[in-house]
């Protein structure tokens, strides 16, 4: 059980959240979405401990940053074993079970600096698993993956969550979000706008994009209006 | 790593040999009192330098970082030279040592008092460059109004860095300093690992932060500081010896601490042979310093490394 009541978070004397209240428990894939500086990467960092006044067992939540890299060139391997660290010990089964997951066990050995984007990030989502911890925060975890790569990630997550994990993604990919979240949360300037399964809140998620959204359930951007501002 | 260990028990044993008239056992007391203290500094003054400099790279995430990055050399030179100045030196033998030691632990409090509660990686960088301006501004003042051109000479010498003439009272009093920060600075290990994924998602992992900034800049005064009252300034060392080590021990932090002290004894126990043997070698007149070799030795190193790293 992971989550926040009234969260108020202003960043430089600008309210970046305006009283987010949203709590997510086991077997729930939480997509988070809505547009740059709705504050989604904000409630990430809160619900990962990052904030001032919020803390969080290490070995509770496990957290990707968005574009997430490692300094040096760290293979797979040692990057994996990096997600031990809050049990302090070297635990070559769970990081071995956590690179089979995310399909990079046959990248062990090889630097990170040395494969490509989406390998990257599959190995980062495995230091991540390595700490299996039961709650999980990804902030844009299909980023620049190809269209392939970003469905098996997100099947991974879903297959997680209905294991009994809490997952909570910060996601710009809405179609993608819909298809495999248990539940969507559309935040737009610092409030929630929606908060319920993707077939109820994709209308919200819809208009905080300026989509229109077809019978079938899918959304196609409408032609984009000048810039504002 | 046994390789490494092997080369600074050996580099050792011929710094133990080596004298001046060339090779040979010499007597007890020659062998206790100058070339015993000269060994054994060389291997702490080296040890300390490059654990500082593998420390301080994976604190910043950064390749470039030095132990002269955090100012904390330049304060102690600053230290070294106002015992000079005011003749303490001359009048009290340990003064010099003692002088360096404390503008080094001056320069840590200021750095840390002055980054104030939230100490990041890259505030620690900032106020180390600002610290070493301001040691380095200070120091050129003392320079100028030198009492005399004796002292400009003296303090200017003393600041190229060396390891002759050193007595068991220099190893006494710089040891326990650096063995103290040297410990601080190989406990940090798995923190530094957790750094490699950057400052946030590192305490996500329930790495403390600043403490780890804190204690790495305490360890890195402890160990450059204690280096720098006995040997002057000398540097390079903690640039160059991670780097090189790198492609042999892999690039994590944490496993590069214990390589980089050996490295780092290696490296300076050979400079300080090859700054004893040079006279012997080239029509020189004296031994060359020992901080002018190793950033001769360093440079080139430094620039193969970035060379491959471009590529």
């Amino acid at each position: 059980m992971i989550g926040v009541a009234d969260l108020r978070v202003a960043l430089g004397g600008r309210p970046v959240l305006q009283g987010v209240t949203f709590r997510a428990g086991p077997g729930e894939f939480v997509a988070v979405c809505g547009p740059n500086g709705a504050g989604k990467t904000t409630l990430l960092r809160a619900l990962a401990g990052l904030l001032p006044g919020c803390r969080v067992q290490p070995r509770q939540v496990a957290y990707v940053e968005q574009g997430a890299r490692s300094a040096w060139g760290l293979t797979v391997i040692e990057l994996v074993m990096l997600g031990r660290i809050p049990w302090g010990d070297a635990d070559a089964d769970a990081a071995g079970r956590a690179m089979q997951l995310c399909g990079v066990a046959g990248l062990a050995g090889r630097r990170m600096d040395r494969i490509s984007g989406g390998q990257a990030r599959r190995a980062m989502l495995a230091r991540a698993l390595a700490t299996e911890a039961p709650v999980l925060l990804l902030d844009e975890p299909a980023a620049d993956l190809d269209p392939r790569a970003g469905h098996q990630v997100m099947r991974l997550l879903a297959g997680l969550a209905a294991g009994g994990s809490t997952v909570v993604a910060v996601l710009h990919a809405v179609e993608l979000a819909a298809a495999y979240a248990t539940r969507m949360l559309v935040l737009d300037e610092g409030r929630v706008m929606a908060d319920g399964p993707p077939a109820l809140a994709m209308p919200a998620a819809a208009a905080c994009f300026g989509m229109e959204l077809g019978t079938d359930g899918s959304a196609r951007l409408l032609p984009p209006r000048e810039w504002e501002g | 790593m046994r390789l490494l260990w092997a080369s600074v028990a050996l580099l050792a044993a011929g710094s133990l040999l080596a004298g001046a008239a060339g090779w040979g056992v010499p007597d007890w007391l020659v062998l206790e009192q100058i070339r015993l203290p000269r060994t054994l500094l060389a291997v702490l003054v080296g040890g300390g330098l490059g654990l500082s400099g593998a420390v301080l790279q994976g604190a910043l995430r950064n390749p470039l970082a030095d132990p002269g990055l955090l100012g904390i050399g330049g304060c102690a030179a600053l230290g070294a030279v106002l015992a000079f100045y005011w003749g303490v030196a001359a009048a009290f033998a340990p003064a010099l040592p003692l002088g360096a030691l404390f503008g080094a632990g001056l320069g840590c409090a200021v750095l840390l008092g002055g980054l104030g509660r939230h100490v990041s990686g890259a505030a620690l960088i900032l106020g180390g460059v600002a610290l070493s301006a301001a040691a380095s501004a200070l120091l050129a003042l003392a320079l100028s109004l030198a009492p005399n051109p004796f002292a400009l000479a003296e303090i200017t010498f003393w600041l190229m860095g060396g390891l002759e003439d050193r007595t068991l009272l220099h190893l006494a009093l710089a040891a326990p300093v650096i063995l103290g920060g040297c410990a601080l600075l190989l406990g940090l290990g798995p923190r530094l690992d957790g750094l490699a994924l950057g400052e946030a998602t590192a305490a996500t992992l329930g790495v403390p932060v600043q403490t780890t900034m804190r204690l790495a800049a305490v360890g890195v005064a402890l160990a450059v500081g204690g280096g720098a009252a006995v040997a002057g300034g000398i540097g390079f060392v903690g640039l160059v010896v991670p780097h090189v080590l790198r492609p042999w021990f892999g690039e994590r932090p944490g496993g590069l601490l214990w390589p980089s002290l050996a490295g780092g004894a290696v490296l300076l126990l050979a400079a300080d042979l090859l700054a004893r043997l040079a006279p012997l070698l080239l029509p020189l007149q004296a031994e060359p310093r020992l901080g002018v070799l190793t950033a001769l030795l360093g440079a080139p190193f430094l620039v193969r490394i970035a060379r491959r790293t471009v590529a």
